[in-house]
């Protein structure tokens, strides 16, 4: 049962810190092969599952604070937040339709919404963390405003377990707006990002921009009214198939993403990139592209002329460009601070800095 | 096992005065140091003006270079260093340390870029948190968190606070609003972290700085998130016969889907309090008040306080006025803006506290803080930001009186305990640093603490950046004889108990 649950884990990762054997943490295992982790590697070692510890620990709707077992399926939470007319404003993605609380909080993959709603650590409030001892410890609170401490809760936003294991976690929640309508814009990316700035610069109902290598895509989500004025206002054709699309851009789902060669570039926002029309699909207001069908050694050169940063949504799951010398020694030495027998996750990427 | 209980290499500091100059002055400018106890006098205390130490020197580098340079004498000769803002902090994170230097970044404060596209802003450590907002007013733009003291506080302090302010529960604390930092490491080396893009590979270490009260880093540059400023506002004052049903009305807000921009609440004690010095036109009679705002768009903005009105009445409201125009607007304000020194005035000396707890708690707190308030025998305003329950209780005592300090320091730290214990936590945005640095092994465990040490260790392992605050040893602890339970294990059973 879960209390068992959680004392089992404890002692899988004590052990593994005193045989110094490796533990490979994962949720329902649904983004591995996203981040090039399909294959366990020789350094994976046992397998620790967190979906065995799972639950809503507490809810309570007028708190706007949500805490949650690691190992539930976020799709069950998000039935839970409904029922009260609330949801996760970032937008957690479902890879492969599964997908569990830990790991949304340890791969901090956001949706559609992030240049507007913030990513996973906006909205991560406390966490436990089992770190590489075996040790079960609580971060942060369940309270909207916590300064005591280090903030380790969202230190674990994007730490992929090699940390140690992610219990549970907090996490603020908002309603969810009263309606949401979709558009559709048949402009090539350049003029429609550039169109699109000013409902940025100016406070505006939208909460998402994509362009899809046909037409430029726009949600607006709030009050009736103010929809009702924004769609007068700029005259822009409604998007019928709208709700499905941004379902699919936000899971990752639909023919473009059926590929074995994605790519993901991260770019300041309202960056157009021509050599990627008709390779990508564009999201969060120029800032994120999905790609494929490019040279890798071309996708390099456009991170480095953007500035941005760039991962392999398959094989090995490398990225560009290589953490600096200085960030790489604070990894090593935060790495060693919470897993000092560097046991947990080993196989990803940050461990092996 | 970390090492936590040695006394930290850097506080054994025996370094004075004549010793320590020398070194500075063969490497800086004359102009960024100053030695002379007279000029060092300002930088005694910060905030929190109960707690005074001269540093041995203030330095206040011009650029990054000096910075660095400064940070490699400290390491090189184990000096500790203090890092400080404007000084505005409320939890002594920047007083002195014996035998150690100061280090001041007032004097980086140039607004470096501008980017009204991306609305971001690159800016150094110094510019002042509503320097921000008046440079990019006229874009139709404004950085967000709003600290009460945003007039002088620095961006640079805000983020080694995490500041919140007002507006945080629709809009965010500083670690939501910043998106990027270069900073210097205890080592000297420099390190840029995040920046345009909205992630980065890696570990997010941007979130880890903030807050982390100069533990950890050297901020030299900060780049800011702005945000378009709301066409619309509204603000409601209302009142309650009894504070029960105002902390009850907060929760109903909430609950209808409803995100105030600024939702604030007062007792009895503060309302006279404010209404004698500001003459905002608050009820001296009503036992609380709420300050509501909304923003947002103009039609949002218009359904949303027409839903509130409602609510309040229901809620048992005996009354509920709503600003007609922007004058009236800023009257509501000021008397919520001037209760700290409304009360400062009715009291010779107050001490100001900053738990915060679940919404849900708050007649739970207020029935706790009046019975402490009874049994310490001093008087306590309630000042607070009801939308995130974030208190500021307000402890008046008179300092020239005797144990009268003693005595709400003592009741002060009952009060952060009663938050814990309540699911709260002992600091909402002022931090920890010296002041509640015991109510810290309230709070967490032994095993917590020790990775906390483990964390900053991995920033600073010579422990030269703010030595001795916010983190307290497990020796302090036991000193301290906190009982934390923590899953139902004793607190601290590594420590002889004493």
């Amino acid at each position: 049962m879960p209390e068992r649950s959680l004392s089992s884990l404890m002692e899988s990762v004590e052990a593994a810190y005193r045989l110094k054997k490796n533990v490979s943490i994962v949720g329902s295992g649904s983004k591995l092969s996203h981040f090039g982790l399909a294959q366990p590697g020789p350094d994976g070692g046992q397998l620790l599952s967190t979906l065995e510890h799972a639950g809503v620990i507490s809810y309570d709707p007028t708190e706007l604070v949500v805490r949650v077992k690691s190992g539930t399926l976020l799709s069950e939470l998000e039935l839970v937040l409904a029922e009260h007319h609330q949801r996760l404003a970032f937008e957690p993605p479902q890879l492969k339709g599964s997908g569990t609380v830990g790991g949304m909080l340890a791969t901090a993959m956001a949706g559609p919404s992030r240049p507007w709603a913030g990513g996973v650590r906006d909205y991560v409030l406390g966490a436990s963390l089992i770190n590489g001892k075996g040790e079960h410890l609580n971060f942060g609170g369940q309270v909207m405003k916590n300064v005591a401490g280090f903030d380790v809760s969202r230190l674990l936003a994007g730490s992929f377990g090699s940390l140690g294991l992610i219990t549970d976690v907090s996490l603020k929640v908002l309603p969810k707006p009263e309606s949401v309508r979709y558009f559709k814009v048949p402009q090539p990316p350049s003029e429609f990002l550039q169109q699109a700035q000013q409902w940025y610069v100016q406070m505006s109902p939208v909460s998402g921009l994509a362009h899809d290598g046909e037409y430029g895509r726009v949600r607006i989500g709030g009050y009736t009214k103010s929809l009702d004025e924004f769609s007068v206002v700029h005259k822009l054709a409604a998007d019928a198939d709208g709700e499905e699309f941004w379902h699919r851009l936000q899971h990752l789902k639909g023919p473009f993403f059926e590929t074995d060669e994605l790519w993901r570039l991260s770019v300041p926002l309202w960056t157009d990139v021509p050599e990627l029309h008709g390779h990508s699909m564009l999201d969060w207001a120029g800032a994120q592209y999905w790609v494929k069908g490019l040279a890798e050694r071309e996708l390099i050169r456009l991170a480095d002329q953007h500035r941005g940063s760039l991962y392999a949504c398959h094989g090995d799951g490398r990225f560009y460009p290589p953490l600096p010398d200085v960030t790489q020694d604070l990894h090593r030495r935060l790495k060693s601070a919470y897993d000092p027998a560097q046991v947990c996750n080993a196989d990803h990427w940050i461990s092996k800095i | 096992m970390t090492v936590v209980n040695q006394t930290p290499e850097a506080s054994r500091s025996v370094w004075t005065r004549e010793r320590a100059l020398p070194l500075f002055r063969n490497a800086l400018p004359e102009s960024v140091i100053v030695s002379s106890p007279e000029e060092l006098k300002p930088f005694e205390c910060d905030g929190l003006s109960v707690y005074r130490a001269l540093p041995l020197l203030v330095l206040l580098p011009e650029n990054r270079e000096q910075v660095v340079t400064i940070v490699n004498i400290c390491a090189q000769h184990h000096i500790p260093l203090v890092p400080r803002g404007a000084g505005t902090g409320l939890s002594g994170g920047a007083l002195a340390v014996e035998g150690g230097v100061m280090l001041t970044l007032s004097r980086m404060a140039k607004i470096l870029h501008i980017d009204k596209q991306k609305l971001i802003a690159k800016v150094q450590p110094g510019v002042r948190n509503l320097a921000i907002s008046e440079a990019v007013r006229e874009m139709g733009l404004y950085y967000a968190p709003d600290p009460s003291s945003q007039i002088a506080c620095s961006i640079g302090g805000n983020v080694a606070e995490n500041a919140g302010g007002v507006h945080c529960l629709k809009y965010g604390l500083t670690v939501n609003n910043v998106q990027g930092l270069e900073c210097v490491l205890a080592d000297g080396r420099v390190i840029s972290i995040g920046g345009e893009c909205l992630d980065a590979p890696g570990l997010d270490l941007l979130a880890v700085l903030h807050g982390s009260e100069g533990m950890l880093a050297l901020v030299t540059e900060v780049t800011v998130r702005l945000s378009p400023s709301p066409p619309a506002a509204r603000t409601m004052l209302v009142s309650f016969a009894e504070v029960g049903a105002a902390a009850k009305a907060v929760a109903s807000v909430i609950g209808a889907g409803i995100i105030p921009a600024g939702l604030e609440m007062m007792d009895q004690l503060a309302i006279r309090a404010a209404e004698d010095f500001a003459h905002a036109g608050y009820p001296r009679d009503a036992a609380a008040i709420l300050l509501c705002e909304v923003d947002g768009l103009p039609a949002d903005v218009e359904h949303e306080t027409s839903v509130l009105a409602g609510l309040f009445d229901k809620a048992g409201a005996t009354e509920v006025r709503i600003a007609k125009d922007d004058a009236e607007r800023q009257t509501f304000w000021a008397g919520r803006k001037s209760a700290f020194p409304a009360v400062g005035r009715i009291s010779p000396d107050y001490y100001c506290m900053d738990g915060t707890i679940p919404r849900c708690k708050l007649p739970d707190v207020l029935d706790g803080i009046a019975r402490l308030s009874r049994q310490f025998d001093l008087p306590v305003a309630n000042v607070f930001h009801a939308g995130d329950g974030n208190l500021h209780p307000l402890i008046l005592f008179d300092a020239n009186r005797k144990d009268e300090l003693e005595r709400a320091e003592a009741m002060g730290g009952r009060i952060l305990a009663l938050c814990v214990e309540l699911g709260g936590t002992i600091t909402g945005e002022h931090g920890v640093g010296l002041e509640k640095i015991n109510q810290m092994c309230v709070q967490f465990s032994s095993t917590e603490i020790e990775q906390f040490h483990a964390t900053k260790l991995a920033f600073d392992e010579r422990r030269i950046l703010n030595p001795n605050k916010n983190i307290p040893t497990l020796a302090r602890c036991a000193e301290f004889g906190a009982m934390h339970v923590h899953d139902g294990q004793l607190p601290h059973p590594d420590i002889e108990r004493f």
